[in-house]
């Protein structure tokens, strides 16, 4: 798209415009004008012919030619005497070549070698003479643009500065939107502070909506630095703890650090694993859109074997693990999904139950009409933290338990790929319930 | 030489105390910011290892509380986050130093020696008094350039006592700097080594000022 700068599109227009419009009022003064001239000539031609008539001039029968009434300009006016048998009595400048005026006369105007004459021909009351007095054309016409020239030479003399009036004018409206467009020019990449410039009031738009994205990109930048920021530590500390054990169990001299740095070493690499899976789970899950193979749940089915995979930690724990069938398992949130991910969806969320809930605590993996839920007697979620703990690398502060704050995150895409909703609260009773119900979106 | 290690990851918490053992400080660890924000005054640490990233209250907010109560030990910070800015907030609120995580332990230890011979205002990576040096990387000690065979404590109390010159160490602080809180408490132990270390090195190097404590003994 061909870029039009504002100023100079306003300039050009304004010296367009400017001109046209001088010419345009011109041209309808001096057709006003001209039409005033030849009111005011045709009843000079009126009073000339009566004059002319009521002299007495003509009254001896001989052609004669003089300088005619007085008259000021000799080619610009004429005048002829005819007798009633169209025999030409007196003449006076172009009159003498004009053919005696037929009828009983008024206006008109004739041609000649003399150029366009406008003619007023009057007959005696006594229908003896003839008398025509005629003004070239020409001459009318210069008077009137002489009239109008004069008042337009005025008129010329400011037209150049008022055109450069204009060009100054629109120069100095827009100067705030160049400064703007300078500062913005020169302003560092990473200072998204809004514009405080005063500029014209059209322009204000443009200005709120410019602060306005400053304002979503420096969310959006923020967000991005946390999450990098949060990743970083959740990647690299398991990497830390692992090469730390193994440096300890290099340099130990006593059986007893070495045996406990290689167990260590052990715990380490296992919750690295277990962040690479659930980072790859992640981004397996990412991609999709939809299930490509959905079937009706067997929601039976895939709660027992979610709880005999958690039996261990359950166990080793102390805590308890188990069902609770609010309806009959055949009108249990009726679904059709991924059985696969679904069994990882309440793996995850039963496995957060126990892990974060205090040894020897009950996990109820609740089943209902309108929704599958996991309810747990730990200490819950402070309430402001119940929305972050479900952005991806995101844990509870004071957590000693080892995790990749992915679980929930896993949770939520499956639930979304299910149009399940997950609803984090803390139960009146204590403890934490995450519900999935169906509706779309995160509440 | 006595070092507060605050870091809420249990694997590195316990692989930083366990390894810095081993390379010869006694290390306390705490796992939280909230226990670390008044740890200082409970014993007499040479030297801090402070994790940034702690929950609740972060390593930050711990530094800069230490600095406002007045204590100006050396700080080595540990952080996972290696933006810039977080690098150089660190330094700003009051650390001496810093390493990213994955760090390597004998890089913790190398990087707690050098902060605190520069605390004391030492040049060399040697301490040494008259014909005594001692090398603290190495954990080893020379008579005349001669490598001696010393234990673990006694070249813990010889490194105290060299970092000290000139003051006069009481039994209970050099007892603190070489235990931490899990010690097993010998009532003589510190004579014991002190003995030991004057038969391996000779009778004058450590003077026992009666009813106050130990100090280098003069050079010839």
């Amino acid at each position: 798209m061909k870029r039009v700068s504002l100023q100079r599109r306003l300039v050009v227009a304004l010296l367009l415009i400017a001109p046209l419009m001088w010419l345009l009022s011109a041209g309808v003064a001096l057709s006003q004008t001209h039409e005033e001239i030849n009111e005011l000539y045709d009843s000079q031609l009126q009073l000339l012919a009566h004059q002319l008539l009521t002299s007495g001039r003509g009254q001896s029968s001989s052609p004669t030619s003089d300088g005619g009434d007085g008259d000021r300009d000799d080619n610009a006016l004429a005048q002829a005497i005819w007798h009633r048998d169209g025999r030409m009595i007196w003449a006076d400048g172009a009159g003498a070549d004009w053919q005696p005026p037929p009828g009983e006369g008024g206006f008109f105007t004739r041609r000649s070698h003399h150029g366009e004459w406008r003619v007023y021909a009057l007959r005696s009351a006594d229908g003896e003479r003839v008398v025509a007095v005629g003004q070239r054309i020409s001459a009318r016409n210069s008077a009137a643009l002489k009239v109008v020239g004069s008042q337009f030479l005025a008129w010329l003399v400011p037209l150049p500065l008022l055109l450069l009036a204009l060009v100054l004018a629109v120069r100095r409206g827009l100067a705030p939107l160049s400064r703007l467009a300078g500062d913005l020019a020169r302003r560092r990449s990473d200072d998204l502070s809004p514009v405080s410039q005063s500029v014209p009031a059209e322009a204000q738009p443009l200005i709120d909506a410019l602060n306005h994205l400053f304002a979503r990109v420096e969310q959006n930048l923020e967000h991005e630095r946390r999450f990098t920021a949060d990743a970083a530590h959740e990647l690299r500390s398991p990497l830390a703890a692992l090469r730390v054990q193994a440096e300890v169990a290099q340099l130990a001299h006593d059986p007893a650090v070495m045996k406990h740095a290689l167990d260590n070493l052990t715990i380490g690499i296992e919750r690295a694993t277990r962040l690479v899976d659930q980072l790859l789970a992640l981004s397996r899950l990412d991609p999709l859109r939809g299930l490509s193979q959905a079937q009706p749940v067997n929601w039976t089915v895939l709660c027992n074997s979610a709880l005999n995979e958690l039996a261990t930690l359950a166990a080793r724990r102390g805590s308890t693990l188990q069902i609770e069938w609010r309806a009959p398992a055949e009108q249990v949130l009726p679904l059709t999904g991924d059985a696969t991910l679904l069994s990882l969806l309440l793996r995850n969320l039963l496995e957060n139950a126990l892990r974060y809930s205090p040894a020897g605590a009950t996990v109820n993996l609740v089943c209902d009409r309108t929704c599958i839920a996991v309810e747990d007697n730990g200490p819950g979620v402070a309430p402001e933290w119940l929305d972050k703990v479900r952005q991806r690398f995101v844990r509870l502060p004071g957590q000693h338990e080892p995790g990749s704050g992915l679980g929930l995150s896993i949770v939520e895409r499956i639930a979304a790929l299910h149009g399940l909703r997950l609803t984090l609260a803390n139960r009146p009773q204590g403890g934490l319930s995450a519900s999935l119900s169906m509706g779309t979106g995160t509440d | 030489m006595r070092i507060l290690v605050v870091e809420d990851d249990p694997l590195i918490g316990d692989g930083l105390k366990a390894g810095l053992a081993q390379l010869g400080f006694a290390v306390d660890w705490l796992n939280s910011g909230k226990d670390a924000l008044y740890a200082m005054g409970a014993a007499p640490y040479d030297a801090a290892v402070l994790d940034l990233g702690l929950p609740g209250c972060d390593g930050m907010t711990v530094l800069e509380s230490w600095r406002r109560q007045g204590h100006n030990l050396p700080v080595l910070v540990l952080t996972a986050r290696d933006a810039i800015g977080d690098r150089v907030a660190g330094l700003d609120a009051g650390a001496d130093d810093y390493l990213i995580k994955p760090f390597a332990l004998i890089e913790v230890a190398a990087r707690l020696r050098a902060m605190l011979r520069r605390s004391q205002g030492l040049s060399s990576h040697l301490l040494s008094h008259g014909d005594v040096s001692f090398d603290p990387a190495a954990r080893c000690a020379y008579l005349r350039e001669h490598p001696v065979e010393l234990t673990a404590r006694e070249l813990a109390i010889l490194e105290v006592l060299l970092l000290n010159k000139g003051r006069v160490l009481p039994r209970e602080l050099i007892e603190e700097k070489l235990y931490n809180w899990e010690r097993d408490l010998e009532s003589n132990a510190i004579e014991v080594h002190i003995h030991h270390l004057r038969k391996k090195l000779g009778r004058h190097v450590i003077r026992t000022v009666r009813g106050i404590g130990y100090t280098l003994g003069r050079v010839e």
